[in-house]
């Protein structure tokens, strides 16, 4: 193997009494940081917020809304199959009195039937009816989550830009830092000095409150994620237990759905109703989920959602005082430590994702 | 039985086409509907919305559950309109997140602004009109039903009475000359949608106390199509071919003769009918072109001269 001839080195030419330019202002990603965008920032995640809030809240409510129907329209159904149950009992009853009254009886025993057939036939209808509202519901959870995960990418988004902005901020107030620290090598007259220190302070002030500008909304940005995030597990948990029962449901309808379409022509009557019995008494099981079903939206109504809503609130009255605080003003030594917590944050931040990035 | 996922498209445009082909009369249940009910089953409307395409084994019909399903969207739609239906811009959101999701967005969304746009086959339901006022009242009751097993039925009743008759207790009049009927009548009839139709007119007379001058009960199918359930008793010619079945039986005081055009339904010997009255049967087919000739072959070869019409494509379904 050949050995490559390294490049020559380029040594920067030091000029004596030369004046270190003033670093110039990064390019901020989400334009110059100022306390009218920072306010804006938070104003357009709060509303996202409230509304992302109030439709989750929405959506729970109409899931409880169709799971407590459903479960009333399967209740309805075994109601009638019952009924079915105890006609054909009493078709099979032996000795000569049930014989006779069953001859007796026969046209008004055919009509009963078919009656409670007809009542059955309602309720199915009303329940596959019900089923329909809730898959289309099911597609409706499903882009909800995608919106919400959409959000959440969003915010992801956000942090890495304000993070890279960050860097660029802190690193601008060490290089200033350093200019003001050797100040005095420049060779400058005593009144060039004095601007000089004038201007380099005046930048660094300012930059130290683009950096705690950057700073907040990292920290506004960070803090909104988990609520977010929190919301979109929310419908997603809403949607494959929704998912789950509405398949359920469908399969356990469908099957007695079935067996009703056979009554109106039953030739074997009898074997009919037995089978329609053993397909409602699968409903059970599907009534049962949504009894559990509809407790948990219901915690999620009455608790989960007004607790995410309070707590919310309450990060916002104290996101507002900090910021203030904040930007009252800031020393060197203070710029100085900004910017290295700033730098070691970025650095750690950079680490954990790479040690995410390898797990 | 469940159709094969690439059968259900051409299975509802054979039937819809069979249709178009007999065009059924009034009596029979609306035509228009109907093509606009499967039309809805289509997946080139509805993907698998309304999935599985189940077809009911005895009549070769899409099955009542399958049926039913458009009704309940129907219902759905109608709570909703354009405005609440999903935009251009939430599914275009949508494609981009989950295409999958937005495709069944966007068939939701023709399905419903069809099913807004166009009536469909009631799935069981009474209407009575005034036919006539003078020298006698004639109400005429229908009762539209797509039967749970499969065969789509219309029966209708022409009641008569005196002059200014307003049908008892049975009968709403309303000032715009809307007629409700009273919900036990609908009861009535749903339970004897398979009762004979001559002891269907003594029932109907019994409750109503009314005079019976015409009662007609049609029904759309059997289909019997390529893969779908044909009888054994079927004949040759209708299997592995598209036959679509329309049959009528009609009873009524201006039938002094009685006729029976039915090949595929034998006589009903020994019928009593009320005095007065005649009974007309027929049944008409569509079919494959092909088997147009044997079917009518078939036809006379039992003694009826039917009608048997060729099932062509339709141009826009």
């Amino acid at each position: 193997m050949s050995e490559v001839s390294k490049p020559l080195k380029v040594l920067p030419v030091t000029v004596k009494n030369s004046i270190r330019p003033v670093p110039p202002r990064p390019e901020y990603h989400h334009g110059e940081p100022s306390q009218a965008a920072l306010q804006a920032r938070k104003d357009a995640l709060q509303t996202a917020r409230t509304t992302a809030l109030a439709r989750v809240d929405g959506l729970v409510r109409e899931q409880v809304d169709l799971s407590s129907g459903l479960h009333g329209d399967l209740a309805a159904m075994q109601s009638d199959g019952r009924e079915l149950d105890a006609l054909e009992a009493e078709q099979r009853e032996t000795g000569l009195l049930a014989r006779l009254q069953r001859t007796l009886n026969r046209r008004s025993a055919i009509l009963a039937r078919r009656s409670v057939s007809e009542s059955l036939l309602g309720h199915y209808q009303t329940a596959s009816r019900r089923l329909r509202e809730a898959s289309a519901f099911c597609d409706e959870l499903s882009m909800c989550a995608l919106e919400l995960q959409d959000a959440v990418d969003t915010l992801h988004t956000d942090l890495v830009h304000t993070a890279r902005d960050e860097r660029a901020s802190a690193e601008r107030i060490l290089s200033l830092e350093a200019s003001l620290d050797g100040l005095g090598s420049e060779g400058l007259s005593p009144e060039a000095l004095r601007a000089r220190q004038d201007r380099l302070t005046f930048e660094e002030r300012s930059e130290s409150t683009a950096l705690t500008l950057l700073r907040s909304r990292h920290e506004l940005v960070q803090r909104e994620l988990e609520p977010v995030r929190q919301l979109r597990d929310t419908v997603m948990k809403l949607h494959d237990e929704m998912s789950g029962f509405v398949m359920q449901a469908n399969s356990a309808v469908d099957t007695a759905g079935r067996r009703i379409q056979a009554l109106g022509m039953a030739a074997d009557a009898p074997m009919v109703v037995a089978e329609l019995h053993a397909s409602l008494e699968n409903l059970s099981e599907a009534m049962q989920a949504t009894e559990l079903y509809v407790e948990a939206a219901q915690d999620l109504v009455t608790r989960v959602l007004p607790d995410l809503s309070a707590r919310l609130a309450a990060q916002q009255d104290v996101q507002g005082e900090l910021d203030a605080a904040a930007l009252e003003g800031l020393d060197r030594a203070q710029a100085r430590a900004l910017a290295d917590r700033a730098l070691r944050d970025a650095a750690e931040a950079e680490v954990d994702a790479l040690t995410a990035e390898h797990s | 039985m469940t159709l094969p996922i690439d059968r259900p498209g051409p299975y509802l445009r054979a039937l819809s086409w069979g249709l178009h082909a007999l065009a059924p009369h009034e009596d029979y249940v609306p035509m228009n509907a109907a093509r606009a009910h499967l039309a809805a089953l289509d997946p080139a409307m509805s993907g698998a919305l309304l999935s599985p395409a189940a077809v009911d084994e005895a009549s070769g019909l899409p099955a009542f559950s399958w049926m039913e399903r458009v009704e309940a969207e129907a219902i759905l739609a109608r709570r909703g309109s354009a405005d609440t239906d999903v935009g251009d811009e939430a599914l275009a959101r949508a494609h981009r997140m989950d295409p999958a999701l937005a495709r069944r967005m966007e068939q939701r969304r023709a399905l419903h602004r069809h099913l807004r746009t166009f009536p469909i086959l009631p799935m069981s339901t009474l209407t009575v009109v005034v036919r006539q006022v003078h020298p006698r009242t004639v109400f005429s009751l229908r009762y539209d039903r797509v039967a749970p097993m499969g065969g789509w039925m219309c029966v209708r009743v022409d009641l008569s009475g005196a002059w200014g008759w307003t049908g008892d207790e049975l009968f709403q009049v309303h000032t715009d000359d809307t007629v409700t009927a009273v919900p036990g009548l609908q009861h009535l009839f749903s339970r004897h949608v398979l009762t004979p139709l001559v002891a269907l007119f003594d029932q109907v007379q019994a409750a109503t106390a009314a005079e019976i001058t015409r009662i007609t009960r049609t029904f759309v199918g059997p289909f019997w199509f390529p893969g779908g359930p044909v009888p054994d008793d079927a004949p040759e010619a209708a299997h592995g071919a598209l036959v679509l079945h329309l049959s009528q039986a009609l009873l009524s005081r201006e039938i002094t003769q009685s006729h029976h055009r039915d090949p595929w339904t034998p006589r009903v010997l020994g019928e009593r009918l009320p005095e007065g009255f005649g009974m007309f049967r027929e049944r008409r087919f569509a079919a494959t072109p092909a088997r147009v000739a044997p079917l009518q072959a078939w036809s006379r070869s039992r003694g009826v001269d039917t009608v048997v019409v060729p099932i062509r494509p339709v141009r826009g379904g």
